[in-house]
């Protein structure tokens, strides 16, 4: 019996395969070049594929070209812009019909550009207005994640909660990501047991999904189980190629002191990665810092990746990356200013955190070290274990 | 959201917008010509054929609820003001967000066939049984009635020309596809009316496409979406277009539905003096987190199907599931609320007093021209305008004198048919039939619209009648609620084509048995 994935999948495919028996016969040429963009970008982003988000801009641009009011396909590609972090792009799709940064989808990409750019009280009045406007699951989950990050834990799940109650039966794969954003909250927290059953009813929810079992693996391996949370990764990947997956497994790999497996895994993350930079994309520059800070030892490459997404998206993000690639670099001074300007923002992370104390100590910093420290215990890090990203 | 883990991602904003098995479609209440035993009520609550005609969407909670209550006897002298009309509204809404409980049949169907029925707050009690989809039976119930019940596919009932009313109201959806963004482009900004505007080619009908509009989309072209003419058009005989064909849009579609027969004994314990029965329906949609929730459908019930329900358990089934729709009074929303989804309120519609008042007169201003254009009369005050308008209120007190006599005439009956007993009955007032928004069945007429709705009834043209002028004249008799239907007007009515708006029978004849409605296709 094929999986909820596999079947919502198989639908799209049809679709796209000009295979649908529904009204889209009838369509107008125009109307069925906005669905086929619309229809790429779905598969997209369920497969998680974001090289195949390229194709759904240009087909976007295509159906632009073929109607006389293309409102939708400026917010489609406003939405792929966002997804690639080309926050620019996102600005402009918006200001080609700007009655669209008054509806509800607009206000709510505009606060996530304000998110991202480091505009915390902007984005949260953003989400706000959206929501009065138009109490959708999806503007509550987007307001929960800030204040997942901002405030704490329970006032995140209390909106993820609220985001939850406004989803039906027929959207369960929504439900099912709330949950995972629920579990996530979990985790940070330290309540393994209750992210376990988050994971487990958004398992239950929708099924197939690679990226709940995503979540299950990261969960496995911060229960140090290393051996089947390899197990689960590999698993994982080998349904969904990406890159950034690749890059967990092997960094797993290596925690693991399996060099010999980890090493391809990340030279093939690392490939895609530059791939797409090479193509024109930006969304990978975190990936790399990442990647070059940590398993590739390379601290001058991930410094020069985290000083050109800075210049993209200033925020706690990539502040606390770029001082993790200095600290790593040997930048002690520079590296403790930047973390500080990170944790001005006022973010609760208790992985920035501990982050902090290293940086702030290796500074000399001894008293934020230490004040850092006790926030990323209080909340309950496990410190020194393996960290898992959610792409 | 911060790197790839947007909350929508995946979903499209053009997904076509599917029919749903929470569209409620029409709800029907007449009084049953079946006696033997005492008086009964037939109510029928038709929605979307989803997944199939016979098969339901388990996911669904449908409910009918209902109250008896006694006929209002009208004062001697009214006061028809706005004050008064809104003091009126104040003194339901108390009433239906009061003590007043109403009862209720509440439905939901398993991936079996099997429909569980609830029965809840009837002066005897509650219950519950467990019967089969699409066949006619009858559930005893514990205080000794007999309710007939039909669970099941049928054919849709309702017979309209639904594109001639959009087309009437210039609703863009109905003809274009138009970008989920662009709220603005529903309802254009071009003056309602019953008789095509003279460069309105935005809507006008296109005999070289005659298709379009039902069912055939154009894409919609670029803004602005207005009207800049100052008359009707006119065919080369002189006559208007009429935006309206009599064509039947429902002609062979299909409909699940859940009817019952019920002894009035059943719903009141009163039944010389509860002589209105007051329904309307709902559908549910079952909530995410419940969906997977293996929560067992009370086998309790199923063992002693007629014990006595505890009623917070009933409220914690519903708690598990979300308000879609509502359905009362046809063109309530449709018409009256401009289908905002958050208008669905059902019987709790007083809020909308105000706004009720508004769009009224927005109507008028297009309907009231159109009619008069026509040789009629009109109940609306539009300053004897030659030509539609498209006008808005911003406050109900300026819109009130307009639509004083709309909101007060007694809709005049067409004979006297539907007070089979003589006895004396006010004839129902627009305020009355939209707010709250109910079916209100007067057990001792006939239960014909507005006095409950059969499904022989033109509501849809009916609708329209509240506009005309009930104290004028057409062939020496009164104006009335059927006077649009009749073929007659239409054949010396400058217009064409020469047909009634809405066509004036189903496709499909209804049973003079229970269920009523007619065989599915």
């Amino acid at each position: 019996m094929p999986t909820d994935y596999e079947t919502e999948l198989a639908r799209i495919d049809r679709d796209l395969a000009g295979e649908s028996t529904g009204v889209t016969a009838d369509l107008s040429p125009a109307m069925q070049a906005m669905l086929h963009a619309s229809r790429l970008y779905q598969r997209a982003s369920l497969t998680g594929d974001l090289v195949a988000l390229d194709a759904a801009d240009a087909a976007a641009d295509a159906a632009i070209a073929q109607t006389r009011v293309p409102d939708d396909l400026y917010l489609l590609k406003a939405q792929i812009a966002m997804k690639l972090h080309r926050l620019d792009e996102v600005r402009r799709n918006l200001d080609a019909v700007p009655a669209l940064r008054e509806t509800p989808d607009g206000m709510a990409l505009l606060a996530d550009v304000d998110f991202q750019e480091g505009r915390y009280d902007e984005a949260r009045r953003g989400y706000e207005a959206a929501i009065a406007r138009d109490r959708t699951w999806d503007a509550l989950a987007r307001l929960a994640h800030v204040a997942g990050k901002m405030d704490d834990a329970a006032a995140a799940d209390r909106l993820y909660a609220e985001a939850e109650d406004e989803l039906t039966a027929k959207q369960m794969r929504s439900y099912a990501w709330v949950q995972l954003q629920r579990g996530t909250l979990d985790v940070a927290e330290g309540r393994l047991d209750d992210a376990a059953a988050h994971y487990d009813r958004a398992a239950r929810a929708y099924s197939g999904y690679w990226l709940v079992d995503e979540h299950v693996a990261a969960l496995t391996a911060a229960r140090h189980d290393m051996d089947a949370a390899i197990a689960r990764y590999e698993d994982v990947v080998a349904r969904v190629p990406k890159p950034e997956l690749k890059q967990t497994l092997g960094e797993l790999y290596a925690a693991a002191g399996q060099r010999e497996r980890a090493q391809p895994l990340l030279e093939q993350a690392q490939s895609a990665y530059l791939d797409s930079v090479a193509r024109g994309g930006v969304h990978y520059y975190h990936h790399l810092t990442d990647l070059y800070a940590g398993p590739l030892d390379a601290p001058a490459e991930a410094v020069r990746w985290a000083r050109m997404d800075l210049a993209l998206r200033r925020n706690f993000n990539t502040l606390a990356a770029l001082a993790w690639a200095l600290h790593r670099a040997g930048d002690a001074a520079e590296a403790s200013d930047t973390m500080a300007e990170a944790l001005a923002s006022g973010v609760n992370d208790a992985h920035l955190y501990a982050h902090a104390a290293t940086i702030f100590r290796a500074a000399g910093r001894t008293d934020e070290g230490e004040r850092a420290a006790k926030r990323a215990g209080g909340a309950h890090h496990h410190h020194g274990h393996f960290h898992v990203h959610h792409h | 959201m911060a790197d790839h883990n947007d909350p929508n991602a995946v979903n499209s904003i053009f997904s076509d917008i599917d029919v749903s098995a929470a569209d409620l479609y029409d709800l029907f209440g007449f009084p049953s010509a079946d006696t033997d035993g005492g008086e009964k009520v037939v109510i029928a609550l038709t929605f979307a054929a989803v997944p199939h005609a016979g098969t339901f969407d388990t996911d669904m909670l449908y409910r009918l609820r209902m109250v008896g209550e006694p006929r209002v006897v009208r004062p001697s002298k009214e006061d028809h003001s706005l004050p008064a009309l809104l003091r009126y509204f104040d003194a339901l809404k108390e009433r239906y967000l009061g003590p007043l409980a109403a009862s209720e049949i509440r439905l939901t169907v398993d991936a079996g066939g099997q429909a569980t029925v609830k029965f809840i707050d009837f002066p005897g009690g509650s219950f519950t049984k467990v019967v089969d989809t699409n066949q006619v039976l009858t559930i005893d119930t514990p205080d000794g009635h007999a309710i007939k019940t039909y669970i099941g596919g049928r054919d849709d009932a309702f017979f309209n020309d639904l594109t001639g009313f959009f087309r009437s109201i210039n609703y863009a959806p109905q003809f274009y596809h138009v970008p989920h963004t662009m709220t603005e482009a529903r309802e254009l900004q071009i003056p309602k009316t019953l008789l095509e505007l003279e460069g309105n080619d935005l809507f006008n009908y296109d005999p070289a496409d005659p298709e379009w509009g039902y069912g055939k989309k154009r894409d919609l072209p670029p803004g602005p979406w207005t009207w800049n003419g100052n008359a009707f058009r006119k065919d080369a005989n002189g006559n208007y277009r009429f935006v309206y064909t009599g064509r039947d849009c429902q002609a062979g579609r299909n409909i699940n539905c859940m009817v019952f027969e019920i002894p009035l004994a059943f719903i009141t314990g009163d039944t010389q003096r509860n002589r209105i029965v007051n329904t309307w329906g709902e559908s549910w949609v079952l909530k995410a987190a419940e969906k997977i929730e293996t929560i067992p459908d009370e086998p309790f019930w199923l063992e002693h199907p007629h014990v006595l329900i505890d009623a917070v358990r009933q409220d914690e089934e519903l708690k598990r599931y979300k308000l879609v729709d509502t359905d009362g009074q046809p063109f309530a929303d449709a018409g009256l609320s401009e289908r905002e989804d958050n208008r669905q309120l059902g019987a709790n519609n007083f809020w909308l007093a105000p706004h009720f008042v508004k769009r009224l007169a927005h109507l008028g201003w297009g309907f009231g021209p159109s009619i008069s254009a026509l040789g009629l009369k009109t109940s609306f005050d539009h300053d004897d305008s030659p030509v539609s308008v498209h006008r808005t209120y911003s406050l109900a007190t300026l819109a009130f004198p307009r639509v004083k006599k709309v909101l007060f005439q007694s809709m005049n009956m067409p004979d006297d048919s539907w007070n089979p007993k003589g006895l004396d009955i006010a004839l129902r007032r627009p305020f009355e039939i939209f707010v709250p928004n109910v079916c209100a069945i007067d057990m001792d007429t006939t239960g014909t619209w507005p006095f409950g709705r059969r499904l022989e009834d033109q509501v849809a043209t009916r609708f329209l009648s509240v506009f005309l002028d009930m104290d004028a004249e057409f062939n020496g008799k009164k104006y009335h609620l059927d006077l649009l239907n009749d073929p007659a007007l239409w054949a010396v009515a400058p217009v064409d084509p020469k047909t009634p708006p809405n066509p004036l029978g189903n496709d499909k004849p209804f049973l003079d048995h229970f269920p009523y409605l007619a065989e599915p296709w």
